[in-house]
């Protein structure tokens, strides 16, 4: 009888210590992520229904590893004339007008240790969807693609590989070879 | 195999025998050898205890964390991370309000700019408007894209946390507080103001001023002042060779030398390849007469290079020839020569009469028959042959004559107009002389000076107390410091007005006549700081004064316009000045033609300073000289610089005493002694080091240290040597002294890393002869017979199907400059690890020179072997690492993943060469407020636990690829080099795909001088080595040679 006791006690200790381990676990991903920004600015009005495309504002995507945060300046190139009234808005002008720089939350965000270069996805015909899901629809952003290790590499892998960039890398003769799309040496990312 | 065929270490059953190459003169005694404790050392990884138990003179350093402590931190720290983690921290990503043109987030900018110090050209890597890396511009006709290790460490004092971060008002020693700059200009200007209307009698004293624009500014100010002088002064001052110069030709400049040109160099003292005149330039057109093609060995030619000093320097290391003498006694060995250079050319002159090659070798112990050869060397190659005198070390009361003779030989052997040049583009900032800093103490100590205006110059730490610079500057009314930090003379003026790091400052430099170059900021300042120039403007406004030129008119309404305005006058005269101006940005450089030179007529009564041969005295004579990383001190608070080992010595963080072996032995001193050097009037404590090569009445230490306030990190470093510099005539004589040594029972351990990294006594490194390697080329690998073993691997080997990378390093152009330790240092976030912490041997650079000595311990010669990760094919790091975060790559590369890694430190055991270091704390946490900014930031910064080595600069090849593939190509060589081979001053290095046959690296894998380390444990380096070559006669014992005749049991 105390020897079942003791059992049970000892697993739902054990339970209990487990779950509460793993409650403080250090967490892999964000996933899902969704802070409230400084001033809600809508992805799904600006990329969707007005179509703005993407590279207008995050204009460094094709030329570095950042995809860059637009600078005020660029907001203003349309709101010194598009909905100047809007309340929103005016918090916009207002920064430009003191030369104070907005402070975005961080969504997408990689250790320290990960290189990781949007120009040369962007340059395989990765398109913006593939890691960030349907922007043009989010009024607002969360992160959408797992941005773990192992996500990354089932499309290096050639697993969850868009077709169009499968194409891309098999015109260029798949210098990776052994049914890689992408290269997966260590140092590709990490150094 | 057996432990005597891959061991140097002597074999005990047969008599003693020295090893071939020795890193210490322990090593050269039997009983050495037989010592368990010492054995034990060597073979220690690292150094937990301190190597002895030695009294430490607690400073700085000594802050790292104590065991208890470091405990109960990493307790705290596992628990708060393990709740910390559980939410990622909210970061914010701030971008631009109206971001620059020119930036792109992630891509580098990079500008051309020029060191005010040096006139070297820089291209400044400039990350998101803050620059991160310093490297030579290519198009400058000076250092052609190579730079020092100093230069190298320039970015660091940029971000230096001590410097002056706003104007001060100082109360002479007693405190100061801040100020603004209205108020600093309203107070000075109205003093000046007052001066300018009585006797206006102000001074700037400022250092060498390479800056035409800036003297021009300099001398306009002081128009406004009636008594108004300007005056230069260096503490390593060139105005020996100027004022030699001016006697024997009359005209007061530095020749331009072309070492590219001479078959045949004699330096007396001059340390041309470490730290005199223009190291980089030098050492690379030296280094293209020491270039051998083994393919073409029966007709190698190389130059030859003789060299009389007192320290060892790099220069020495590297003589093929050296005479080891006392402090001085560079003279007698260049008026020996001369004499017998004379002898065949037309008479020897009275003054060299009696400095016969046999009085001279009795009494410096020189070998006649070394000095009659170095002399016919030089008469062979008449005319093409450089004699080059000089350097701290060889500044005695009798410096002048020693200079003279190097002009008379220059002369008398046709050498002037061709390699020698003198009228063609010659060094003509030439800085000031003591003279003028001895007249400038007299008229303050009379009263007879208004203000005193001090410009990137240190006196009050320069000059020796025995000056009396100090006391007169308590006469002198009115000091302004114009510095960069509040140092010892900051600390006794009135106001100081701080001054830009040259990165954040226009300007100019024309260190050579018809080398001109254009310096632009790479930053906005960081600080609350004003330039010299825009201060003067300044001070010119807020007094007043009618100033003169380009000064008084309105258009100069600040430094740039005032630059502006300057070149539109003198230097792009006509055409569109706007364009040119835009051209010379974006090169750094005005191009122009190098201008022919043609030979003076010496003049023989040059030759009078040459004194009477007299017989030197007994007794010890004291040399200073200046270290190639620290020099003259000013740059003390930099850490990479402290940190730097000294490649001679292998000591960071200290000077010492210098003492050969066998006064070390007369004296029963060991290194590590503390002895009280002595002139009679100034005594100093440092510890001994034993250094080989050095003349028994030989006493030599650095100057450069002992500052106390650098700031932090250079406070009390060592000890203050410059109290032992003597006026004589009109010169400070800074070497030369009589001194006294006395033993004082005790210890202080120098953190030198000569012993670190040993590599179980195996042999690593190779050296020949010119006429070995004549004869066979391929004599330079048999390092040891043995070591080269035919290898089978049950392993199929690995395709490389791309690239492969690959390194050859040069070990006859490899001079020991040190500059690729800082290069990589600041390329690849390398951190600082304190005195302490390399005295345990931690300390962090991946690329690191590793010194060893053959021959004899009173004049070895001496190999430097610059050791980086070789990237082994079969990597023993690999083998043993639990984790796997140390792998192969698909490009030959032995990869570390930082984030694998646990820290077991299984590799850094098993790694035959070792080239892994190991983060024992959170150096980065060092690294305060702004410091930060100079990471780079395509490294990551490790933390604790983690080990790192050399990545062969991963990220550049990174780049080289990310370029190649936008452009549809194959990646070149000439996209990419290692921080180490952009800035080595002699191509020593070269990098690039060894799966090319026509890279430059794959032709010197297979150059039959080329060999691997530590063949015999077929590790397969992707690493190879030239053997050194020295330019001498008959064998240099190989190690081999001993060891084949003990092989021959074994066969």
């Amino acid at each position: 009888m105390s020897k079942v006791l003791s059992l049970v006690v000892g697993g739902v200790v054990l339970v209990v210590v487990g779950v509460s381990v793993a409650s403080v676990l250090p967490r892999t991903s964000n996933q899902g992520y969704s802070p409230t920004q400084p001033i809600p600015f809508s992805h799904k009005l600006h990329a969707g229904t007005n179509k703005v495309p993407c590279q207008y504002c995050h204009s460094d995507v094709e030329k570095s590893r950042h995809a860059s945060i637009p600078s005020t300046a660029v907001c203003m190139n349309c709101h010194k004339l598009v909905k100047t009234d809007s309340p929103l808005i005016k918090q916009v002008a207002a920064a430009w007008a003191e030369n104070r720089a907005i402070e975005w939350v961080r969504i997408h965000e990689l250790p320290d240790f990960v290189y990781f270069p949007h120009k040369r996805h962007v340059a395989a015909g990765v398109s913006c969807q593939t890691c960030h899901g349907e922007i043009q629809t989010m009024d607002k952003v969360y992160q959408f693609g797992a941005l773990t290790m192992g996500w990354c590499m089932e499309c290096h892998k050639g697993r969850s590989t868009p077709s169009n960039v499968l194409e891309f890398m098999e015109a260029k003769g798949h210098p990776n070879g052994e049914g890689l799309v992408a290269p997966i040496q260590c140092q590709t990312c990490h150094y | 195999m057996s432990e005597n065929l891959n061991s140097t270490r002597p074999n005990t059953d047969t008599p003693f025998q020295q090893p071939r190459h020795w890193i210490g003169t322990e090593e050269l005694s039997a009983t050495y050898w037989s010592d368990p404790a010492t054995l034990e050392k060597r073979s220690q990884e690292f150094h937990d205890k301190p190597i002895e138990t030695l009294e430490m003179i607690e400073r700085l350093d000594t802050k790292g964390i104590k065991r208890r402590d470091f405990l109960t931190l990493m307790g705290a720290s596992m628990a708060m991370a393990s709740f910390a983690c559980a939410r990622r921290p909210v970061h914010k990503i701030i971008p631009y309000v109206v971001k620059p043109e020119e930036v792109t987030g992630g891509i580098a900018n990079y500008y051309a700019t020029v060191c005010p110090e040096t006139g070297y050209g820089l291209l400044a890597k400039v990350r998101e408007g803050r620059p991160i890396k310093l490297e030579g511009n290519p198009d400058h006709p000076m250092n052609r894209g190579k730079l020092s290790a100093r230069n190298q460490a320039q970015i660091l004092d940029l971000y230096d946390m001590d410097r002056a971060k706003e104007p001060l008002k100082v109360s002479r020693g007693k405190g100061s507080k801040a100020a603004k700059w209205e108020d600093v200009d309203a107070e000075i200007g109205g003093k000046l103001k007052t001066i300018a209307a009585g006797s206006g009698r102000v001074r700037v004293l400022s250092g060498r001023m390479v800056s035409e624009s800036t003297k021009r500014l300099t001398t306009e100010f002081l128009a406004g002042f009636a008594g108004g002088a300007h005056l230069e002064y260096d503490p390593i001052s060139l105005e020996d060779m100027a004022d030699g110069q001016a006697e024997a030709y009359g005209s007061a400049i530095i020749p331009n030398y072309h070492f590219d040109q001479a078959e045949v160099v004699l330096s007396l003292g001059a340390d041309f390849l470490g730290s005199w005149v223009s190291p980089v330039e030098f050492a690379l057109d030296w280094s293209k007469m020491r270039k051998l093609d083994g393919n073409k060995a029966a007709s190698a030619k190389m130059s030859k290079l003789f060299v009389a000093e007192s320290m060892m320097t790099v220069t020495g290391a590297n003589a093929d020839s050296r005479f080891p003498v006392r402090p001085g006694d560079e003279l007698k060995i260049g008026a020996a020569i001369a004499n017998e250079v004379a002898k065949k050319k037309g008479g020897v002159p009275a003054a060299l009469a009696s400095y016969t090659i046999e009085a001279v070798s009795a009494d410096t112990g020189v070998d006649a028959k070394l000095l009659k050869e170095a002399a016919e060397a030089l008469l062979e190659a008449a005319g093409k042959s450089i004699v080059v005198a000089g350097g701290l070390s060889s500044k005695t009361a009798t410096a002048p004559g020693l200079q003279a003779i190097a002009n008379f030989l220059n002369s008398t052997l046709g050498n002037d107009g061709k390699t020698v040049d003198g009228t063609g583009s010659p060094f003509t900032k030439v800085g000031g002389r003591y003279a003028d800093v001895a007249k400038l103490i007299s008229e303050m100590n009379s009263g007879a000076v208004d203000a005193l205006i001090i410009y990137r110059t240190n006196p009050v730490y320069t000059l020796p107390a025995s000056t009396g610079f100090t006391a007169a500057l308590t006469r002198v009314p009115l000091v302004i410091s114009i510095s960069d930090r509040e140092d010892e003379t900051a600390l006794l003026s009135d106001f100081v007005l701080p001054d830009h790091h040259f990165l954040e400052n226009w300007g100019d430099a024309m260190p050579k006549k018809g080398v001109v170059a254009i310096q632009q900021p790479a930053l906005a300042p960081i600080h609350s700081t004003r330039s010299f120039q825009d201060s003067l403007i300044a001070l010119a406004k807020a007094s007043g004064v009618k100033t003169k030129g380009l000064l008084a008119s309105a258009s100069a309404t600040g430094w740039y316009d005032y630059l502006r305005a300057n070149w539109k006058e003198t230097i792009l005269k006509g055409g569109s000045f706007d364009t040119a101006w835009e051209n010379v940005l974006r090169d750094g450089i005005v191009k122009s033609a190098s201008a022919g030179s043609s030979a003076r007529s010496f003049k023989t009564s040059a030759l009078a300073a040459v004194p009477a041969f007299s017989k030197a005295a007994d007794g010890l004579v004291l040399a200073t000289y200046d270290k190639v990383g620290m020099g003259d001190g000013l740059r003390a608070n930099n850490p990479w610089l402290q940190e730097l080992p000294d490649a001679i010595t292998t000591a960071t963080w200290d000077n010492y005493v210098a003492i050969s072996p066998k006064l070390a032995e007369a004296s029963a001193l060991k290194s590590d002694d503390v002895v009280e050097i002595s002139n009679g009037s100034e005594t100093i404590a440092l510890p001994v080091y034993v250094q080989p090569g050095l003349h028994a009445s030989t006493v030599a230490m650095a100057i450069g240290y002992g500052r106390t306030a650098a700031g932090k990190v250079g406070n009390e470093v060592g000890r203050d040597v410059k109290g032992f510099a003597a006026v004589a005539g009109t010169r400070l004589a800074f070497s030369g002294a009589s001194v006294k040594m006395t033993k004082t029972g005790r210890r202080y351990q120098v953190a030198t890393t000569q012993w670190h990294n040993a590599t179980e006594d195996r042999p690593i490194v190779n050296d020949i002869t010119l006429a070995e390697f004549k004869a066979n080329p391929k004599e330079a690998n048999h390092t040891d017979p043995h070591l080269r073993m035919e290898t089978s691997s049950i392993w199929p080997k690995f395709e490389y199907k791309g690239n492969r990378w690959g390194m050859s390093i040069d070990l006859s152009a490899c001079t020991g400059c040190s500059a690729c330790v800082i290069a990589c240092q600041s390329e690849n976030n390398i951190p600082v690890v304190g005195r302490d912490n390399v005295r345990k041997s931690r300390e962090m650079h991946w690329i690191r020179i590793d010194r060893y000595y053959s021959g004899s311990a009173e004049n070895p010669d001496v190999v430097f072997q610059p050791m980086v990760c070789q990237h082994c094919e079969n990597a023993p790091c690999e083998t043993v690492c639990p984790v796997l975060a140390t792998i192969h790559d698909n490009e030959g590369m032995n990869t570390q993943v930082y984030n694998r890694c646990v820290g077991t430190r299984y590799c850094q055991n098993n790694c035959p060469y070792k080239v892994r270091r190991f983060n024992f704390f959170d150096h980065w946490k060092a690294y305060e407020g702004s410091m930060n900014l100079a990471w780079n930031p395509d490294v990551t910064v490790r933390s604790r636990g983690i080990m790192e080595k050399c990545t062969f600069c991963t990220q550049r090849i990174r780049d080289a690829k990310d370029k190649a593939k936008d452009e549809a190509r194959k990646v070149l060589d000439a996209d990419l080099k290692t921080a180490c081979q952009q800035t080595c001053p002699t191509d020593a290095i070269s990098f690039g795909n060894i799966n090319n046959p026509e890279a430059e690296v794959s032709k010197l894998k297979l150059d039959p001088r080329a060999f691997r380390v530590l063949e015999v444990l077929n590790t397969q380096p992707a690493v190879s080595y030239l053997s050194k070559v020295r330019n001498k006669e008959g064998e240099q014992k190989h190690h081999g040679a001993g060891a084949e005749a003990g092989g021959e049991h074994h066969g």
